[in-house]
């Protein structure tokens, strides 16, 4: 298929179908070649390709059709049958690429969110604000979870609750003001920060105790009370120690993330 | 001379406007999701396998085999018979290489063929549902499990009909011919058939059939060349419905040389009118729901053959100006929508697979005027064998496809 959605291709295709249409058919017919072609390509972007296919098979069959019941009824000669055959011809080509153009929109424009999705999947740290994309953020969690076991440290997970700001432009200000405070109060080459979802902030503090925690959310607390604009950010903080396995700690944080509270 | 003319070309123009419902029919329903609907339980299958000399293939088709993905309790019986060449003995070591690969000898008999030896499969087998693969299948993984669930989850269903696939398509032309006739008219056809009337027919490998339904309706017919066809049609007139399953694929290889072809095609046109003969004898097998496959029978192996041989002949006495072209029927435009509509049918089949070359699109476009003409060949010599086997009284005689060695 890939084949025919060959954009040079496509064109050079639509050029010849209206220069013939222009040679050898009359205006009326060319204003039909073009309305058929609107309709389907229309179609073939709005629905899915499967429907809009089927749209257009019936439409050539009926055309098909058409032609030999008018040449019938109307008792016409080989020439003119020739003539009908070229028109026919002509609208089914016509409609065909029209059909394939709205079908290489469709999955060209399906294909980009595809990607898009794949790049937020593959992306490690959120652009404007430094943190950890969430997938990254589970990812490096596993990694630091399984060697804090292994050497039987203990790791904290500190859950920053915040106002949310419904303004965007202010929303974007506060979330990277909040954000840098955070990865300095934290052990940049130790410690994972993200976002939970727009209200919230996750930190994984690892190889610590409950005095390192206070320590970090003390430190936090304070800068952000220094801050201007973000004094009265600050909700509340939740903390718990990481749990012994990686799935219920998997599971724990997916839940905040849905907006759970700590049982 | 016009009177006839007007009454064949009215006559065929209708069975187009039937084969254009069942494409877009067919068409639509390729294009429909269909849920996957896990069983709570799987029953047992037994999966029959007839080979006689299948040592080219049959490896691969064990092989295959082996990789099939079924949640219940599945057991494959390779139904050796008589074999001269090394089938038994590759069939014997996946029998002690996997414990539900079971290489059974058939024991000798009469009539030769396909049905008998399914038939004994089916007395030596134990399960609730019988699914047969010919000997040079290759099936998915998944093919049986979404076989199975079909028969399981559709009202009334005894069974269920997959998809077959050309594994050889690419070797020559006439592999791509039969693998876009395949894609086209088995599958397109049998989609839309489903869709309309709900009928499937079954297709000779990648079937599942009910135990109980089998039984009732005799086993196999060991008289019958194309025995899948002579099943359907007890099947439906016990009141058995047949889903399809598109995508329950498995993938098979096709004669790659025209002489095979001929004589694997005049086979099935034998058992086909053999089954015409049967049909026509029987009246019941026009009541009800059978009544679409007996007409598309006689349709296909009457209607269609008839209106090629008077297109042919208008076309050849055209070109010598022996024929004059303003009669009464518009021919020319007929003749035309004619391989419009074939053609559209075969392109159909390839952008549903999103699969379509430029050279399946010319290969689709040559298909009217040299595949499709090869028809009347088919019927003449189907005839021509039909006529000898009941004046010489003998049992019919299977005449197995030759099977290619696959290139390195």
């Amino acid at each position: 298929m890939k084949y025919y959605l060959n954009p040079l291709l496509l064109l050079l295709g639509l050029l010849l179908t209206f220069t013939w249409a222009e040679i050898v058919l009359e205006q009326y017919f060319i204003f039909i070649i073009l309305l058929s072609m609107a309709l389907i390509g229309l179609l073939s972007i709005m629905v899915r390709p499967i429907f809009s296919f089927s749209v257009l098979v019936t439409f050539i069959l009926a055309l098909g059709f058409l032609n030999v019941g008018f040449s019938w009824n109307k008792h016409l000669g080989i020439i003119a049958q020739g003539m009908n055959i070229q028109l026919q011809v002509v609208i089914t080509i016509g409609v065909t690429l029209a059909w394939i153009c709205g079908y290489c929109l469709q999955s060209n424009s399906n294909e980009i969110k595809t990607l898009k999705r794949e790049i937020e999947r593959l992306q490690k740290v959120e652009e404007n604000t430094g943190f950890l994309t969430f997938n990254e953020f589970l990812a490096q969690a596993h990694l630091l979870f399984t060697g804090m076991k292994r050497r039987k440290e203990q790791g904290f997970l500190v859950k920053l609750h915040f106002n949310k700001e419904e303004v965007a432009y202010k929303a974007r200000i506060i979330s990277e003001s909040l954000s840098k405070i955070i990865l300095q109060s934290i052990r940049a080459e130790y410690d994972i920060a993200c976002h939970l979802n727009s209200s919230d902030i996750l930190i994984f503090l690892n190889n610590t105790n409950e005095t390192g925690v206070e320590i970090v959310v003390e430190r936090i607390t304070r800068a952000i009370k220094k801050t201007k604009g973000l004094d009265s950010a600050l909700r509340h903080i939740e903390s718990v120690e990481v749990l012994d396995n990686w799935d219920a700690t998997h599971s724990l944080i997916q839940s905040w993330r849905k907006g759970e509270k700590i049982a | 001379m016009n009177l006839a003319l007007t009454t064949i070309s009215i006559f065929f123009w209708l069975l187009l406007l039937y084969y254009s419902i069942l494409t877009v029919a067919g068409i639509i329903y390729r294009g429909q999701k269909r849920p996957h609907t896990p069983l709570d339980h799987y029953p047992s299958v037994s999966i029959l396998i007839p080979a006689h000399n299948e040592a080219v293939v049959i490896s691969d088709t064990l092989y295959a085999m082996t990789k099939i993905k079924y949640p219940g309790r599945l057991d494959i019986y390779l139904l050796n018979d008589n074999s001269q060449d090394e089938t038994g003995n590759i069939a014997s070591f996946y029998e002690e290489a996997f414990d539900y690969i079971h290489h059974i000898e058939v024991p000798p008999g009469t009539p030769k063929g396909k049905s008998r030896v399914l038939n004994y499969g089916i007395s030596i087998s134990q399960s609730d549902y019988v699914c047969v693969y010919d000997a040079d299948n290759q099936p998915e993984p998944g093919a049986l499990q979404l076989l199975v669930e079909a028969a399981e989850t559709t009202p009334e269903a005894i069974g269920a009909v997959g998809y077959v696939k050309t594994i050889n398509e690419r070797t020559n032309f006439l592999t791509r011919m039969i693998a876009l006739e395949f894609s086209s008219f088995q599958l397109i056809m049998q989609s839309g058939r489903w869709k309309l009337f709900k009928l499937g027919s079954l297709t000779g490998t990648n079937v599942v059939i009910r135990r109980k339904a089998l039984l009732n309706a005799g086993g196999f017919d060991p008289y019958a060349l194309a025995e899948d066809a002579d099943l359907t049609l007890t099947l439906t007139q016990n009141g058995g419905l047949l889903p399809i399953v598109p995508e329950a694929r498995t993938w098979e290889q096709e004669p790659e040389n025209l002489r095979v072809w001929i004589k694997q095609r005049t086979r099935w046109m034998q058992g086909n009118l053999y089954l015409i003969e049967k049909t026509l004898k029987e009246p019941k097998f026009f009541k009800g729901r059978n009544f679409i496959h007996s007409a598309q029978l006689l349709i296909i192996y009457i209607g269609f053959v008839s209106f090629l041989l008077v297109s042919d002949t208008w076309f050849v006495l055209g070109l010598f100006g022996k024929m004059k072209s303003d009669t009464a029927v518009p021919l020319m435009t007929i003749w035309f929508e004619s391989w419009l509509i074939y053609f559209i049918q075969l392109s159909a089949s390839q952008v549903i697979e999103k699969r379509m070359k430029l050279s399946d699109l010319v290969v689709s476009f040559l298909m009217y005027f040299t595949y499709a003409q090869l028809w009347v060949l088919l019927l003449a010599r189907g005839v021509y064998f039909q006529i000898k086997l009941k004046r010489s009284k003998k049992e019919p005689m299977w005449d197995k496809t030759v099977r290619f060695k696959k290139s390195a």
